[in-house]
C-alpha cells in the first residue's frame, strides 16, 4: 500500500446543532482528505466549527447535534453507515482523539498510569503487567522524563505539558491509523507548545499514521503541517500545501490570519486584527460568509450575493473566494490529492 | 464624585518598585507543624515607570502569577517578605483602610475571561462593582459610568444588561478591562490576559490595551509567556526563572541577536514559532458577468 | 484595517433578551410536562387545604355525628366516616393543611439558616468554619429521629412571647417545625459550604477582592447568589422530609396537638381499626401522603435537571 494512501475522505459533511435561535450548521459542506504519513492541519477561529467537525468524525456529537448530510470514509468504509457498536470498535482502534483541555480530560481520581493502561487493555488483549510496560515505553517515547515515576502520579501533580503527553499516550494506545488532535497546545507556554508539536509532527513519519491537527494559531502549523485547511463559519475557505498557503495565500481570510501572526520588525505598529467577529451560524450572512469582515468585499457586490464553493485554483490548491485568480465557479469540486 | 485621572507632573518617580520580594506558601507537615517553606518567588526586584509597560515572561511554574498577585497583596495566606512600593506607599505594610484606598489605583485583569466574571451578574453590574466597593457615586452615576466604560472598550450598547455567557471570549475580556478601568487606576496588572484567546482576537485586545494606555496614562505589569507578542507590546521585559528575575532587557533589544545574555532568555527566544516567507494574496478583478 | 471600538453589534442577532441563568432555568422547567403536572397537583393540595381550613375547620371540633360513625365509603361520604362520624375525606384534606404548613415553615427556617452558616463557613474559613463545623458535627452525632423527638419534648411546655398577641405555643405545630428545622439545616449547610469553598478559589472573587470589596460584601454579592441553586433543590427534598417526619411524629403521638387532624394520627388510629376491617381511614391518609410526596419528588427532580447548566438542549 502506498505510504501516503488516503486514510480519511470527507465529502460534503454537514453537521447541524439545535440552538436557541434555530438550527445552526456548525459544519457546512466540508470536504477534504487526510493521508497516512502526513499531518493535515485545520485552522480557524473559535466558533468556526472545527471542534464540531472533529466530534462528527468520531460520531461523538452531543444530543443537540447530528450529522445531516455527507460521507466520512475511513479506508473506504463510510463511518456514517456503521452502528454504534461498530463505531465503538473504530474509536480508539482506528481513530484516536486528543481532546482540548488536558486539565479536565483526565480523571483526577485515578493515576495517569492507570488511565493509560485502561486505554491499552481496551484495544489490545494483554495482561496488566504487559500493559504497564507498554504504557511506560509509550511515555518514554513521548519524551516524558522518569516515565515510571510519572506512571504512578496523579493528573494534578503533572504540569500541562506532561498531562498533554499522557493524553497523547492514551490516544495512541490502540495504535490507530489516524490521530485527531483538537487544540493540543492551547493553555501551554510557548516552549512546551513547540515540544508537543514536535511530538505530533514526528508521528506521521515515524509511525506512518495520519494526523489531523486542529488549532486556531496559524503560526504553529508553519513547520508542522504538510497540508493546511482554513475554516470559517462552518465552511472551508482554503486548502493548500503549507508552503504554498503561506507564500501564496488565495483567500482574504487566510491573508488576515497570516497578518496576525506575521513577524513584524518595528515595535510601534499596531497589531493586525480582524475587525468584527464570526457570524451567528444559525443565520449566516448571504453570499460569502466572510464578506462582512473582508476588506475586499466592499468593492465587489458579487461577494454579497454569490456563495462561493471550494474550487481548485492551482496545483493542489483550493480556494473559496470569487476574487481569487483562477477561481471558476462552474467547475465541479474535485478531490484529488495524488502524492 | 467619580475620580478623575491624576496626571503627574514629573514621570521620573517610578510607579511601582519591587525589592527583593519573596513569596512562600505555607506547607504544613505532620501534626500541623509547618515544614520548610517552598518559595514561589525568590527575590524579585524590578521597577515600573508611569505610563510604561513592563512584561514579565518565563516558563510556566516560574512564579509569574504568584508575583502578580503578591504585588497586589491578594495572597493573604502566603508568607511575603520584601518591599513593594506603589507611588511612594508601602503596599505590604499598609494598614487596611490605606490598602483599600490604594486598591482603587491598582487593578488586575485575569487570564481566564470566563472565570473572572461572576456568571450571575450582568455586565453592567460587574463593571460597576469596584465603584460599589468604594462607595463612589450614587447608583445612577455608577450605572452611567458602567455604560460609558463598556462603550469605550468597544462593546455594543445593549451589553450592560447581558450576562457573561452571552458574550464571546474576547468580549468577556473587554468587560474585564472595563471593570479594571472603573476607578481610574494608575497601574493594571495583566496576568496573561490574551493567552487563552484566538490569535485574531488577541490583536484586538492588545490594541485596546495600548490605546487605553495612551489615553489614560496607565502603567501595565504584563505577565506573558509569548515573547513575540511581548516584544511588540511592552517597553521593558523581565525574564523570570524559578522565582527569580534573571534578566531585564528593553523590548526593542529582546530579539536583536546577541543582546540577550541569560540562557533562560535565549531558550525562550528559541522557542518562538517562526513562519518564513509569508506572502500576499493576488486579487483578480471581477468581470461583469456573474460566475455561475 | 481598523478595529476602532466596534459599534456594530458583536452579539448574535435574535438572542432572547435578558437570558439570566434563572430565566433559562424557568424556561426549561416550563417545557417539561412532568413538572407542570406535578406543580398542578401540588396546587390542588394547597387549594384544598385552604378551602377546607376556611369552610370546615372552624366547625371541626363540633361536627361529630355518632349516627354515622365508622361507616364504610358510600355515595355521600366517599372515604367513609371516622370514629366520630366525621367525613374522612374532609379529615384528609384538613390534614393536608398541617403537612403543607409543616413542610413550608420547617424549610423556611432551615434553608436560610443552612445557607448563611454554610456560606460563611466556606468563604471565611478559619474560626467561623471551625465553629459551624463543630456545631454540625455535634448535632449530627445524634441520630435524626431521636434528635427531633428530644427537641420536641424539650419544647413541649415552652411558650414564646407568652401573654402577647404573638404568643406561639411551641407544644404544637410550631414546636414540630422548630424541632425539624434544627435538624434539617445541617444538610444544606454542608452542601453550601462545599460549594462556597470552590467559589472562594474562583477568579471573580479574586477580582472583587482586588477591587477592594469587603468580605461581607463578597459573601452577599458573589457567594450567596451562586449557591442559591442548592437551596432550591434542598427545599424540595426538605419539604418531603418534613412532611414524612411530621407523619412519623404524629404516629408516635408527639406531633401536632391532639385535636388537629394529621395523616400521621390517622395512620396511628388505623392500627386498631385494621383488625376490625376498617381500612378507609388508613387508605385515604396513605394515598394522600403518597401522591403529595411523589409530586414534590418529581418536581424536585425536574428542577434539578433544569438547573443543570450542561443540559443538552438550550
Amino acid at each position: 500500500m502506498n505510504r501516503h494512501h488516503t486514510l480519511l475522505r470527507v465529502t460534503g459533511l454537514r453537521t447541524v446543532f439545535l440552538t436557541a435561535s434555530g438550527p445552526a450548521a456548525a459544519v457546512d459542506s466540508v470536504s477534504f482528505t487526510a493521508q497516512a504519513g502526513r499531518l493535515f492541519a485545520l485552522v480557524g477561529e473559535s466558533g468556526c466549527g472545527k471542534s464540531a467537525l472533529a466530534l462528527s468524525l468520531l460520531r461523538l456529537l452531543p444530543d443537540a447535534g447530528r450529522v445531516a448530510a455527507g460521507c466520512i470514509e475511513l479506508n473506504g468504509r463510510n463511518l456514517l453507515d456503521l452502528t454504534e457498536r461498530q463505531m465503538r470498535s473504530v474509536r480508539g482502534r482506528r481513530i484516536g482523539m486528543v481532546f482540548q483541555e488536558p486539565a479536565t480530560a483526565l480523571n483526577p481520581i485515578f493515576t495517569c498510569g492507570r488511565q493509560i493502561v485502561e486505554a491499552i487493555r481496551l484495544h489490545q488483549s494483554v495482561g496488566a503487567r504487559r500493559a504497564k510496560e507498554i504504557a511506560v515505553q509509550s511515555l518514554a517515547r513521548l519524551g516524558v522524563d522518569e516515565p515510571a515515576k510519572r506512571f504512578r502520579q496523579y493528573p494534578h501533580e503533572l504540569s500541562g505539558g506532561l498531562r498533554q503527553r499522557v493524553l497523547i499516550a492514551m490516544a495512541l494506545a490502540g495504535q490507530p491509523d489516524l490521530l485527531i488532535a483538537d487544540e493540543p497546545t492551547t493553555a501551554l507556554d510557548t516552549a512546551t507548545q513547540q515540544r508537543i508539536l514536535d511530538l505530533l509532527t514526528n508521528l506521521p513519519s515515524r509511525a506512518g499514521m495520519g494526523v489531523v491537527l486542529i488549532t486556531h494559531d496559524l503560526a504553529l502549523v508553519a513547520r508542522a503541517a504538510d497540508t493546511v485547511a482554513v475554516m470559517y463559519a462552518g465552511e472551508l475557505m482554503e486548502i493548500a500545501d503549507t508552503r504554498a498557503l503561506f507564500a501564496y495565500p488565495m483567500h482574504p481570510y487566510t491573508q488576515a490570519l497570516l497578518d496576525c501572526v506575521r513577524p513584524v520588525t518595528h515595535t510601534d505598529a499596531r497589531f493586525a486584527a480582524i475587525p468584527g467577529c464570526p457570524p451567528d451560524l444559525a443565520s449566516p450572512p448571504p453570499g460569502c460568509r466572510f464578506h462582512p469582515r473582508c476588506p475586499l468585499a466592499a468593492d465587489n457586490p458579487l461577494c454579497r450575493s454569490v456563495h462561493p464553493q471550494l474550487r481548485l485554483v492551482a496545483q493542489g490548491h483550493w480556494s473559496a473566494c470569487l476574487l481569487c485568480p483562477g477561481y471558476d465557479h462552474t467547475l465541479p469540486y474535485q478531490q484529488t490529492h495524488d502524492p | 464624585m467619580i475620580p478623575e485621572p491624576q496626571h503627574f507632573a514629573t514621570d521620573d518617580r517610578p510607579a511601582l518598585t519591587v525589592r527583593d520580594l519573596r513569596v512562600a506558601l505555607p506547607e504544613t507537615g505532620l501534626l500541623g507543624l509547618s515544614r520548610r517553606r517552598v518559595y514561589l518567588v525568590n527575590g524579585a526586584t524590578f521597577s515600573l515607570q508611569h505610563g510604561r509597560t513592563l512584561a514579565v515572561v518565563g516558563e510556566s511554574g516560574a512564579g509569574k502569577t504568584t508575583l502578580a498577585r503578591a504585588v497586589l497583596r491578594l495572597l493573604p495566606e502566603a508568607h511575603i517578605t520584601g518591599q513593594v512600593v506603589f507611588d511612594g506607599c508601602d503596599v505590604l505594610a499598609a494598614r487596611r483602610p490605606k490598602m483599600r484606598t490604594m486598591r482603587r489605583r491598582m487593578q488586575m485583569i485575569f487570564q481566564d475571561p470566563a472565570g473572572s466574571l461572576d456568571p450571575r451578574m450582568t455586565a453592567g453590574r460587574i463593571v460597576a462593582e469596584p465603584l460599589t466597593a468604594h462607595r463612589i457615586g450614587t447608583r445612577r452615576q455608577r450605572e452611567l459610568r458602567a455604560v460609558a466604560l463598556l462603550h469605550r472598550v468597544g462593546l455594543p450598547p445593549d451589553s450592560p444588561s447581558r450576562y457573561p455567557h452571552e458574550f464571546s471570549a474576547g468580549q468577556r475580556q473587554r468587560i474585564a478591562i472595563a471593570r479594571a478601568l472603573a476607578t481610574n487606576p494608575d497601574l493594571i496588572v495583566c496576568d496573561e490576559p490574551v493567552s487563552s484567546l484566538d490569535v485574531s482576537i488577541r490583536a484586538q485586545i492588545l490594541n485596546l490595551l495600548k490605546d487605553l494606555q495612551d489615553q489614560v496614562h496607565l502603567s501595565y505589569l504584563f505577565i506573558a509567556h509569548d515573547l513575540q507578542l511581548v516584544q511588540r507590546f511592552a517597553d521593558d521585559v523581565a525574564v523570570m526563572h524559578q522565582g527569580r528575575i534573571v534578566e531585564t532587557i528593553s523590548a526593542r533589544d529582546l530579539l536583536t541577536p546577541g543582546r540577550a545574555n541569560h540562557p533562560c532568555t535565549i531558550r525562550l527566544i528559541g522557542s518562538i514559532p517562526t513562519c518564513d516567507a509569508v506572502g500576499r494574496m493576488d486579487i483578480r478583478p471581477l468581470s461583469k458577468e456573474s460566475p455561475t | 484595517m481598523t478595529d476602532a471600538p466596534c459599534i456594530f453589534s458583536d452579539a448574535p442577532p435574535g438572542l432572547p433578551l435578558s437570558a439570566s441563568p434563572w430565566r433559562r432555568t424557568w424556561r426549561k422547567l416550563r417545557r417539561s410536562p412532568a413538572a407542570i403536572v406535578c406543580a398542578a397537583v401540588i396546587a390542588v393540595y394547597v387549594a384544598a387545604a385552604v378551602f377546607t381550613s376556611m369552610a370546615i375547620e372552624p366547625n371541626w371540633g363540633t361536627s361529630q355525628d355518632y349516627a354515622r360513625a365508622n361507616l364504610p365509603p358510600s355515595t355521600d361520604q366517599p372515604f367513609g366516616a371516622d370514629a366520630f362520624g366525621r367525613s374522612v375525606l374532609a379529615k384528609t384534606l384538613l390534614a393536608a393543611k398541617v403537612s403543607l404548613t409543616v413542610g413550608l415553615v420547617t424549610n423556611v427556617i432551615a434553608i436560610p439558616l443552612g445557607l448563611l452558616l454554610g456560606a460563611a463557613a466556606g468563604y471565611f474559613g478559619r474560626w467561623i468554619d471551625a465553629v459551624v463545623m463543630w456545631l454540625v458535627a455535634t448535632l449530627a452525632a445524634v441520630p435524626g429521629i431521636v434528635r427531633v423527638i428530644a427537641l420536641k419534648f424539650a419544647f413541649t411546655d415552652t411558650v414564646l412571647f407568652g401573654g402577647t398577641v404573638f404568643q406561639i405555643n411551641l407544644g404544637g405545630m410550631a414546636g414540630v417545625c422548630l424541632a425539624l428545622a434544627m435538624t434539617f439545616w445541617i444538610g444544606t449547610c454542608r452542601l453550601v459550604r462545599a460549594e462556597a469553598l470552590k467559589i472562594r478559589q474562583s477568579d471573580y472573587v479574586l477580582a472583587a477582592r482586588a477591587s477592594g470589596r469587603s468580605g461581607i460584601g463578597i459573601l452577599f454579592t458573589h457567594v450567596l447568589p451562586n449557591v442559591m441553586h442548592i437551596a432550591l433543590v434542598n427545599f424540595s427534598l426538605g419539604f418531603v422530609a418534613a412532611v414524612m417526619a411530621e407523619v412519623i411524629l404524629s404516629y408516635l403521638g408527639i406531633g401536632v396537638a391532639v385535636g388537629t387532624p394529621s395523616w400521621g394520627s390517622m395512620i396511628n388510629a388505623a392500627r386498631s381499626d385494621l383488625i376490625v376491617g376498617r381500612w378507609w381511614e388508613l387508605t385515604a391518609a396513605v394515598a394522600a401522603l403518597s401522591v403529595l410526596v411523589l409530586a414534590i419528588n418529581v418536581l424536585g427532580d425536574r428542577i434539578r435537571d433544569a438547573l443543570d447548566a450542561k443540559a443538552s438542549a438550550p
